[in-house]
């Protein structure tokens, strides 16, 4: 056991020792700035219908989009799914895409302000919500009610009301 | 009593100024790609990985060295050709332990955080986990212990291991030598193994020596016609990196307190990644078959048929 102590213990004066963990801290904090300043990234945009429906098509390739409306500044779209009772979604994070095939019981809720924002609520640890801005807002109601198909709770609640 | 250093901590400035020397290249050929928060999720990760290594190395190597002394096979020494032979024992340990960390939800749970980028940068090869010891991954070192090397000698040389494989997370190099493609594990096979492309899924697990996908059937060659598009089938939504650390384990959580029968408790634990009781989610076997099916539609003319 004498070669544990040997070994151990320099490595745990390492961690003990506040300036490595500073200095640790530090390389990261420069490495991320340098990567902003040296630039050659940019935050992603969907231009189009198109580019929504070939992106979500990578990852789920057995699915017909037939339709899709895309957010006004470009951060996300929402995707018909032909003969399906879903509706696929394509969100930007940073620099690249995330898709999501919402299924019932994934939309925990979905909200449409009076501006054509919708809000939706995932049952999804690392996606929790999305909001779109969408141009037209009789597009907005008819994805609102999409949407609240598939989160039997909201549709209850919209029923009530 | 031997003394052998820790090369990963001498590596640590090696790894930042190429870190560094690999973002002015991509900006000026746009061969590789930082985006800093990526960049950001990936240090960070790489910290948390390094402080739970610290606090959990001295329990294994404890262990290891109970193993070692107590019931060890074989006397070892500490020559050269041990150090040599240790290194091969613990590239095929890493290989056994790497295939089964991408076909054993329990040990995804950890490595699935070196995948979730979807850059491949020399940033991604410092996105660890810091889960390892919840996942045992520990385990797949013990044989070596038992036949006879030294735990120490098995430390340094993982460690060495582990540099081995920092470089070879990179767009900027695309093809080396044939003969080093050929035993080496090299950029291009490692591209490959980020890749979500189906082709691509569950290949190339190879940490120094890339013969030993070679041997045991899960070689994949880079194919130029086919691009390598990086992270998971399920791309994670946040740079957040606690959640980063913790989905999937959160993952297993939902699904043990959902599962009715024990079949599916241990089903969600120890099946492959994807696995469900009921079907729904696809495992990277189930994708590989469906995007094969998809293209063998396709090449005879028909639509492909939806999944669901």
């Amino acid at each position: 056991m004498a070669l544990t102590c040997q070994r151990g213990a320099p490595k745990l004066r390492c961690m003990e020792n506040p300036l490595i963990a500073l200095t640790s801290v530090l390389a990261v904090a420069l490495l991320v700035g340098l990567n902003w300043l040296i630039g050659g990234w940019r935050p992603l945009r969907i231009e189009d219908r198109a580019a929504a429906a070939e992106r979500y098509r990578q990852d789920y390739w057995d699915d017909a989009v037939s339709d899709a409306a895309c957010d006004d500044d470009g951060r996300a779209a929402l995707l018909i799914l032909e003969g399906a009772e879903a509706i696929g979604l394509v969100a930007v994070l940073g620099d690249k895409m995330v898709t999501r095939r919402l299924e019932r019981g994934m939309v925990k809720a979905a909200t449409l302000d009076g501006e054509g924002r919708l809000s939706l609520v995932l049952a999804d640890f690392v996606l929790p919500c999305v909001r779109l801005t969408l141009r037209s807002e009789q597009a907005a109601r008819d994805w609102h009610g999409r949407l609240l198909h598939l989160a039997p709770g909201a549709q209850a609640r919209q029923d009530a009301v | 009593m031997i003394d052998l250093p820790d090369p990963v901590t001498y590596a640590i400035p090696a790894f930042v100024l190429l870190i560094v020397a690999e973002m002015i290249y991509g900006r000026m050929t746009g061969r590789s790609r930082f985006e800093p928060k990526d960049t950001a999720t990936s240090l960070t990760m790489g910290l948390f990985s390094q402080i739970a290594g610290l606090l959990t190395k001295g329990l294994v190597l404890a262990l290891g060295l109970w193993l070692w002394s107590e019931h060890r096979f074989f006397d070892i020494g500490f020559t050269w050709w041990a150090i040599a032979i240790a290194f091969i024992g613990e590239d095929l340990a890493y290989y056994v332990f790497h295939r089964t960390s991408h076909r054993v939800r329990w040990f995804w749970a950890a490595h699935v955080v070196h995948h979730s980028s979807q850059h491949y940068n020399l940033s991604t090869a410092l996105r660890q986990t810091a889960t390892g010891f919840l996942s045992v991954n520990f385990l797949f070192r013990l044989p070596l212990f038992l036949i006879g090397f030294h735990p120490l000698v098995i430390a340094f040389v993982g460690g060495l291991n582990l540099i081995y494989q920092f470089w070879i997370h990179t767009e900027s190099i695309r093809r080396l030598p044939r003969w080093f493609e050929a035993v080496f594990n090299t950029p291009s096979h490692h591209r490959v193994h980020h890749a979500t492309n189906p082709k691509y899924l569950d290949a190339n697990y190879a940490g120094t020596l890339i013969v030993w996908d070679k041997l045991f059937g899960t070689f994949v060659p880079e194919d130029d016609a086919e691009p390598c598009r990086y992270g998971l089938v399920q791309q994670l939504g946040t740079f957040n990196p606690l959640k980063v650390a913790l989905h999937e384990w959160v993952g297993i959580g939902r699904d043990l307190v959902s599962a009715r029968t024990w079949r599916e408790r241990l089903g969600y634990a120890f099946g492959p990644p994807g696995w469900s009781a009921d079907g729904a989610r696809r495992t990277s076997d189930d994708l590989k078959r469906a995007w094969d099916e998809a293209l063998d539609a396709e090449r005879a003319g028909a639509v492909p048929e939806a999944a669901e």
